[in-house]
């Protein structure tokens, strides 16, 4: 460890100074957590903390458990086959979600996420923002198309699909369909927004236009985002988190891991010789 | 520009290439086989029912005698429709909503994999198995004597293995991640079966039940001892026997009543199982 790098020697890898006093606890906490596929350990003895209203990026080679771990942090982790949490939990509003008291379908209206490859519902662009909302009754049916409309602006897609709103979802474009997936979690008002490397499928314009969305709701929203794009990370994300062979390498402000990691496994991802 | 010279052939070809050109052969000739055979016997069965198919054949009642000498095969028709379609009524529920259960809620126990084993044999028995089993449960036990009630039931039982592992087929065929997607908005799974499984394995689900339907509205073994009968005068009535095509075509067979009333009886089946085939493979053609 560098023990020149007075942050490293803090335990607790997120800036607490800022959030002291404030009252701005984190919005997920995760501890002691072990995830195995089959018998297969696949994260272990996973600790850190989400801060709200920032954008955390999740970092690491192939394979090194991050898609895992995102996908525990709203228990959607579990439909997978074989996966399941074997030890520890995650804090959301202070109460855990891996409680047997805990209702998964709520926890994941709640804590919304975006997928890798956007799936579209054999269904209109109108039926798709509004798929969980409706469920939900997140509005009265009066105002649903209204609502929708919202959505669909705030992701900036109104413009490119008002004229094809009872049409099939399934001519849009990958990126227009990955904003499409970005509005129909939206429109379901959850609090935090999770993404699997949401542009990993997109070309350099599409994935501007999802970093520049990404930008703009940092304001409401606490996003957490995985990527193998160290750029991107850099680009879009204030905190950043490190895995590697299913463990947390380190954690701490963005900046900081590219700049003076404390781990030289860190250090040997951010410079490339590793991932 | 050098002029470009084509590689000479080897004087003898080598083993490869005539094993190559054997097996294409063989292949060509088998597949025109399989073509040239029901071609062939729906020409045949065309050909020898010329005699009677007519327009007055599909819509009248047997005459003359022995009974189905003459006149047409109506009430046939209509038998074995009413049947398929009483069959349904239990076939469909039970296969759809079994084959739904094993695909969407069945938890990865060894029990249910036996359960699924027990199904894809029940739909490998043979069909008098279904038309035995019918009699004694059906017609004997529950008395609902032989009726077009006992017979569309026994078609029933025969069409249920077939639905159901063609809708758990179809759903497994959905992918994985539109479950995960549909479910990680925090939707409940059966609000994720209406609304996004099925409509996508729908296609699928209903080109197997036009399958099941042709094979049950086919079969003359479970109708024969359940809900067949010569003649029937009356209307179709849930109680009474019905006549249907296939136990027909057996009687007018066996009994030497009339060959080309059979050939043209034959005919109007095989081709309603023709254009049962063909509309379940443009189901298909659509999920694919």
């Amino acid at each position: 460890m560098n023990q020149s790098n007075a942050a490293c020697l803090d335990p607790i890898p997120f800036d607490v100074p800022s959030m002291a006093g404030t009252g701005n606890a984190p919005a997920l906490g995760v501890f002691g957590f072990d995830a195995h596929y089959g018998s297969r350990p696949v994260l272990r003895d996973v600790n850190c903390e989400f801060p709200q209203r920032r954008v955390t990026a999740i970092m690491g080679p192939s394979g090194c458990g991050k898609s895992t771990f995102i996908k525990a942090l709203n228990r959607t982790l579990e439909l997978t086959p074989g996966a399941r949490v074997s030890r520890g939990g995650v804090l959301f509003r202070g109460e855990d979600i891996y409680l047997p008291a805990a209702n998964p379908a709520d926890i994941r209206k709640r804590i919304g996420i975006i997928h890798q490859r956007a799936v579209i519902f054999p269904m209109s662009v109108l039926e798709n923002v509004l798929f969980g909302a409706r469920f939900h009754k997140v509005v009265p049916k009066s105002g649903q198309e209204d609502y929708a409309r919202i959505q669909l602006e705030r992701v900036g897609l109104w413009s490119e699909v008002r004229d094809r709103l009872h049409a099939s979802a399934a001519n849009l474009s990958g990126g227009q369909q990955q904003r499409l997936c970005l509005a129909r979690t939206l429109a379901n008002r959850p609090e935090v927004i999770l993404m699997d490397e949401p542009c990993s499928a997109l070309d350099p314009a599409a994935t501007r236009r999802i970093e520049e969305l990404i930008a703009e709701l940092e304001r409401e929203f606490t996003i957490v985002i995985v990527t193998h794009n160290m750029s991107q990370a850099r680009r879009v994300s204030r905190q950043a988190l490190f895995f590697y062979e299913g463990r947390l390498v380190e954690s701490g402000p963005t900046d900081q891991l590219f700049e003076n990691p404390c781990e030289p496994l860190t250090r040997e991802f951010v410079t490339g010789k590793i991932g | 520009m050098p002029e470009l010279k084509r590689m000479p052939l080897p004087a003898v070809p080598s083993a490869a290439v005539l094993v190559d050109g054997a097996v294409t052969l063989l292949a060509w000739l088998l597949g025109l086989f399989a073509l040239a055979l029901p071609l062939a016997i729906l020409a045949f069965l065309a050909w020898r029912g010329a005699a009677v198919l007519s327009w007055d054949f599909l819509t009248s009642g047997p005459a003359g005698f022995p009974l189905g000498a003459a006149g047409g095969i109506r009430p046939a028709i209509q038998g074995t429709l009413a049947l398929v379609g009483v069959g349904l009524l239990l076939a469909l529920p039970l296969g759809i909503g079994g084959g739904i259960y094993l695909s969407e809620y069945a938890p990865r126990a060894a029990w249910v994999s036996v359960l699924q084993f027990a199904v894809e044999c029940l739909a490998g028995i043979p069909a008098v198995i279904y038309g035995l089993f019918g009699y004694s449960l059906l017609v004997v036990f529950f008395a609902l004597k032989i009726s077009l009630l006992a017979g569309g039931l026994a078609l029933g039982f025969l069409m249920f293995p077939i639905i159901l592992i063609g809708t758990r087929e179809s759903l497994a065929a959905v992918e994985w991640q539109d479950r995960e997607a549909a479910l990680a908005l925090g939707v409940s799974r059966a609000c994720a079966v209406r609304r996004i499984l099925l409509p996508k394995a729908w296609p699928g689900i209903a080109a197997v039940i036009v399958l099941a339907a042709g094979h049950a509205a086919g079969s003359a073994a479970p109708v024969m001892y359940t809900a067949s009968t010569i003649s029937s005068a009356t209307g179709l009535s849930l109680a009474s026997p019905v006549m249907t095509l296939p136990t027909h075509l057996y009687h007018l067979v066996a009994e030497a009543v009339s060959f080309d009333h059979a050939y043209g009886t034959a005919f109007v089946l095989v081709v309603g199982m023709l254009l049962g085939n063909s509309l379940a493979l443009l189901l298909r053609r659509r999920t694919n």
